[in-house]
């Protein structure tokens, strides 16, 4: 899997490199709009995460230039401005997804791999692994041909660990990405641990073959068993 | 007090004092004149009757007034030396009035054939009270007129006058300098207004540019700031995925990270309760409240019941509003999140809406809130630490930037009622 990264900030670039090589994912960058532009013309790629605010130019027109040459490329925005603008227009203009700064590494890396998935099967959203099968479209969990009950949230925080199999994540992440915005509490912290609870009870009295592991008091990882 | 009532109350009293004044300096000058009128034709008259006696001696023989107007009798030399002409003002008995009537009289004394006689000549005379009783009501009734006159060119001239500064006063009443108006503009030929205008029109312009100023402080500020706080967060999210690390040192790691999130949400929160201040959220369409509510129920029903909460809808009527969509999540949700994190387990969370209002109450047995503060931005309850405490500020700056009218009141429990200012 290919990915390019237009985005002038080093360090931004360089920890989603980092981040994303352990997904075996092969990691691009380009820090101004001409080189953007450049790589965009005669490389193909799965994935683009596009800044909006670039030295040379914007990313909008990255996104139009993408749109009119009409690249399989996927296009996620990344803006620091968390302006509803930013996010209307880009999503008017064509981009599959949008993420605001600050993101989680995890959250980005979840959404790299439901827009390549999206878009790979036509809109119909399966994902399997072990022996569990994750209907997105229809929220559904199937293990073992049984269809198991997740509650919202519930679904919610397995499809975020499945993306990130193998990684920890933080129960702040997984706070956050269960609430966006809204997240502040500690008795958020407290939910989190309360589902987690749950999801490994489902899992495990279904007899899936994924677990989710507490990893030093701080977090969760999600592996193969 | 408006301006014509101002200007009405100085020009009457100054109207008024200047008609005393003046009637005051009119009855004292009058009354000159009279007096000097008078002993003129008594002075003529004792002439002609001296002259008259010269002629006729029979008309010497007359000491009492009767129906002419002088009286002469015989003095004796010494008494006669010593009289002067004299005028003075003396009262005598009028048949036609049958009262004492003042009346101006003439003494004087006359030689004739060896012989002195006394002359007194008198004249009737003006009645002075009811001079100024005339006068009184003459000023008073002049009093009125202008009074009434005075008032209607008054009203006359300040509507003509004043109008550009009326026309300037609405337009700045309507002003937002938010909005991307131009400086309100008059038409005038008058200096002072001229003047005005172009004093405030350069004060607007100073002002919108120190806002745009902040404004687009606030957005590079917060912009300038989530890059720095991403590449803290991305390193320290970095390290702990490494793997490789003690528990004692991924503890740390993980703390500064929650400290850093509470940062970037922080500065979110600051520069969306910026952006709703500064009215930035332009797109407006027409919101079914209930609808925002059922979706931010649905969202959070898993945390609710986590918490053995349950919602109840009480729908009255229909409740809708022009407003941006974004900003009434933002409301409502935040006022569902607040609800549930103070909420008592076990206990009901009712969503009460009708045509003009709504309300949110959480039954508890906490004590009441803190009315005044509550809004404030950073105020914490007793309860939480971790909160970043713009919640309720955002529902509050959102409600001002759409009319609401926001409420707290404790009634078995903490409720929050937002309604449509009328």
């Amino acid at each position: 899997m290919k990915v390019l990264i237009i985005e002038d900030d080093v360090e931004l670039t360089d920890t989603i490199q980092k981040y994303l090589q352990k997904e075996n994912i092969l990691v691009e960058s380009s820090g101004t709009f001409n080189s953007g532009l450049e790589k965009v013309s005669f490389f193909n790629y799965d994935c683009i995460l596009l800044d909006i605010n670039l030295p040379g130019g914007t990313g909008f027109d990255i996104l139009k230039y993408i749109k009119e040459l009409k690249l399989k490329s996927n296009v996620i925005i990344l803006s620091a401005k968390d302006s509803l603008d930013d996010k209307l227009l880009g999503l008017d203009l064509g981009a599959d997804d949008y993420i605001a700064k600050p993101f989680h590494l995890a959250e980005l890396n979840a959404r790299i791999k439901a827009v390549i998935r999206r878009n790979n099967h036509a809109g119909q959203e399966v994902i399997n692994i072990g022996n569990v099968i994750l209907d997105i479209n229809n929220r559904k969990v199937v293990i073992e041909d049984k269809e198991i009950e997740f509650y919202r949230k519930e679904f919610d925080i397995l499809y975020y660990f499945i993306n990130n199999l193998n990684r920890l994540l933080t129960k702040s992440s997984i706070a956050e990405y269960t609430w966006g915005d809204q997240y502040e509490d500690s008795d958020d912290m407290d939910f989190v641990y309360y589902q987690i609870k749950n999801i490994r009870k489902k899992l495990k009295e279904a007899n899936a073959n994924i677990l989710i592991k507490s990893t030093y008091g701080i977090g969760y990882t999600m592996k193969l068993a | 007090m408006k301006l014509n009532q101002t200007t009405l109350k100085y020009t009457l009293v100054s109207s008024f004092a200047i008609l005393i004044i003046w009637s005051v300096i009119f009855y004292y000058n009058l009354m000159d004149e009279i007096y000097d009128s008078i002993d003129d034709g008594l002075s003529n008259f004792k002439i002609l009757i001296i002259q008259e006696c010269e002629k006729d001696s029979s008309a010497l023989y007359k000491l009492n007034f009767d129906e002419s107007n002088y009286a002469i009798r015989e003095v004796s030399k010494e008494h006669a030396m010593l009289i002067t002409d004299t005028f003075k003002d003396t009262l005598m008995y009028m048949e036609y009035e049958e009262d004492l009537e003042p009346v101006r009289m003439l003494t004087t004394a006359f030689y004739q054939s060896d012989k002195y006689y006394e002359l007194k000549v008198i004249s009737s005379m003006i009645e002075k009270d009811d001079l100024i009783n005339n006068l009184f009501w003459s000023v008073l009734i002049l009093f009125f007129i202008l009074l009434i006159s005075l008032t209607m060119i008054n009203s006359v001239v300040l509507k003509a006058v004043w109008r550009p500064f009326y026309d300037l006063l609405e337009k700045l009443r309507v002003y937002r300098i938010e909005n991307e108006m131009k400086p309100p503009e008059i038409e005038t030929n008058i200096t002072e207004f001229k003047q005005l205008n172009g004093s405030i029109s350069t004060l607007i312009n100073n002002s919108k540019k120190s806002f745009e100023n902040q404004k687009r402080f606030t957005e590079n500020a917060a912009h300038e700031l989530q890059t720095p706080i991403t590449g803290i967060i991305h390193r320290l999210q970095l390290l702990l995925d490494e793997g490789s690390l003690t528990e004692k040192d991924a503890n740390s790691i993980n703390n500064a990270l929650d400290s850093a999130g509470r940062m970037a949400r922080l500065n979110k929160d600051l520069l969306l309760l910026t952006k709703i201040e500064n009215f930035q959220f332009k797109e407006v369409e027409k919101v079914d409240i209930e609808q925002i509510f059922r979706l931010g129920v649905e969202d959070l029903v898993d945390f609710a019941s986590f918490k053995n909460i349950e919602f109840r809808f009480t729908i009255e009527d229909i409740f809708e509003i022009e407003m941006n969509r974004s900003l009434s999540q933002i409301l409502v949700n935040n006022l569902l999140k607040n609800a549930i994190v103070h909420g008592d387990g076990g206990k009901i969370i009712e969503i009460v809406i009708e045509a003009n209002r709504f309300s949110v109450c959480n039954q508890s047995q906490g004590t009441p809130l803190d009315t005044y503060k509550i809004f404030d931005r950073f105020y914490k309850g007793s309860d939480s630490s971790v909160h970043s405490g713009l919640g309720l500020t955002l529902v509050k700056a959102i409600c001002d930037s759409y009319l609401l009218e926001i409420n707290y009141q404790y009634k078995e429990g903490h409720i929050f009622t937002v309604s449509k200012k009328i």
